[in-house]
């Protein structure tokens, strides 16, 4: 049986910022990282820690297959990475911004579904059981009126709208109050009950030790992952 | 299909949750028609030579003009402001996730556009005439719109092109917006090319919005024949597949220059 998530050999570089004085010189690229490979096994999740510039986000991206790496494959359920394949995955992106505010819940999740290709009963299912899920009792409200715990358990319902099988966070906690924020870590690990495996990016070490089952260590430019025992022992937290 | 009507529904609900919205683009109509008809009566005693082919007639002049200009606007611009509201919304990322591809986003600006543009030509002809008694061959108005199906490849394919500069360099919609009023400035929107001076009218030979006002002017209000416009549309029509069919390959190449260097959501 394929590996849920298969990554080998990732580089990431990015075009050094415009400097009008280097306008005629060949562009600089900063490396993010290189050499990247790892799997998940089924009903895995890893979480991703670093400091902050580390390349987290970039390596999401990647994964999402919004961000193009200068080298490396992904393959999901050893599928390559293709607009097909992507359909397996649910993206929480790190962005609160990215609904329409002035729209209901539901239709803010009703017009995403859409674009999923779900037809309108199966939506109407599927947020009634996200709402049940995450105990969200407010779909009629605008987007904009909601407090930042609801916008966040919003995200999570439009990454899991269209039943992916792999979930992609990226710091799912950010700005959640201690209480929330472990609400939602058990809600993260409930949903391996229909989720195959989960690539999660914190800052937040106890975070990383609720959840994960390995733990991967990106800084200056490598992924280090260990078991969430050794990750520990070895004094990287 | 259902995408394109997710987009609209989700377009109109934005719209509609704005109440005076609908109320402020009538008005803004109501004005303009009111300016022009004012104009053209300041032109009305006045016999002059630019206006002598359209019957000295500056208002239905004007109107057939700012009406049309409408489809100009939309076919540049509509890609590039959605993708440019989009990234300020910070929900373009989520849109081509969810979407999949962005070639749906594609032929949605170009509805899109095409059927605002349509609501406002119509409002605009609607107040002229029933208001202001605007004098226009009425029966011909479908043959116009025939005619301009073939215009509206060449404005989508300058459109995608300006949505790939916009992807690619970001920040350029204000800039876009100064190339509307100029474009319409030369075009002919608000008068007749042919009070430019001479040097510029040879440049302005090239320009294929002068070509779009014309022919509109002649269906609508000269009358002109459509043998009579099959060379001038012909030569229009090549040259607009070949433009979509370049602005198509820009497109892709910006869409994945931004996201190798991941300014996919960045404004």
């Amino acid at each position: 049986m394929n590996l849920p998530i298969k990554v080998s050999s990732l580089k990431k570089s990015f075009k050094q910022g415009f400097n009008f004085f280097e306008l005629f010189q060949p562009h600089k690229r900063i490396e993010i990282f290189d050499d990247i490979t790892f799997s998940l096994k089924h009903k895995e999740i890893l979480c991703l820690v670093g400091p902050n510039g580390s390349g987290k986000t970039t390596l999401i991206k990647i994964l999402a297959g919004l961000i193009i790496p200068d080298k490396g494959e992904v393959y999901y359920s050893g599928e390559k990475i293709s607009v097909s394949s992507l359909r397996k995955v649910g993206v929480l992106l790190d962005d609160y911004r990215g609904f329409y505010w002035r729209l209901s819940v539901y239709h803010n999740l009703e017009f995403f579904g859409r674009l999923y290709g779900l037809g309108k009963k199966e939506i109407k299912q599927r947020v009634d059981y996200l709402c049940d899920f995450f105990s969200f009792d407010k779909p009629k409200k605008r987007y904009q009126e909601l407090s930042l715990g609801q916008k966040q358990k919003v995200l999570f319902m439009r990454a899991l709208l269209h039943k992916p099988s792999i979930l992609l966070c990226d710091e799912p906690t950010k700005s959640l109050n201690y209480k929330l924020a472990h609400s939602v870590r058990e809600k993260i690990k409930k949903m391996l009950g229909f989720i195959d495996a989960a690539i999660i990016v914190t800052h937040n070490i106890n975070e990383a030790k609720f959840l994960a089952n390995r733990i991967g260590l990106l800084d200056k430019g490598k992924l280090s992952i260990y078991k969430k025992e050794d990750f520990f022992t070895n004094n990287n937290a | 299909m259902l995408k394109l009507f997710a987009l609209f529904k989700r377009d109109l609900l934005e719209y509609v949750s704005y109440k005076f919205t609908f109320v402020f683009d009538l008005v803004k109509v109501v004005f303009l028609v009111l300016f022009l008809f004012f104009i053209g009566r300041l032109f009305g005693g006045t016999k002059t030579f630019y206006l002598q082919e359209y019957n000295y007639n500056y208002f239905s002049f004007a109107i057939v003009g700012v009406a049309f200009s409408y489809y100009l606007t939309a076919g540049l611009f509509s890609l590039s402001s959605i993708i440019d509201t989009e990234r300020l919304n910070g929900s373009f990322e989520p849109l081509l996730l969810s979407l999949g591809s962005p070639y749906t986003l594609i032929i949605y600006s170009l509805l899109l556009g095409f059927g605002v543009a349509t609501i406002n030509v119509f409002a605009y002809f609607f107040i002229a005439k029933f208001v202001f008694g605007l004098n226009i061959l009425w029966g011909r108005i479908f043959f116009s719109l025939a005619v301009l199906g073939i215009f509206l490849i060449l404005f989508y394919g300058l459109g995608v092109f300006i949505a790939s500069f916009s992807l690619f360099f970001r920040q350029a919609n204000s800039l876009f917006s100064y190339l509307d009023i100029a474009l319409k400035f030369i075009s002919g929107v608000f008068f007749p090319v042919s009070v430019f001076p001479v040097w510029f009218k040879k440049v302005n030979v090239l320009n294929p919005f002068v070509g779009f006002f014309n022919i509109q002017r002649d269906i609508l209000i000269k009358g002109g024949s459509f043998t009579l416009l099959i060379p001038r549309l012909e030569k229009m029509f090549f040259l607009s597949i070949l433009i979509l069919a370049i602005s198509i390959f820009c497109f892709k190449f910006s869409l994945e220059k931004a996201k190798k260097e991941g300014y996919l959501n960045l404004t």
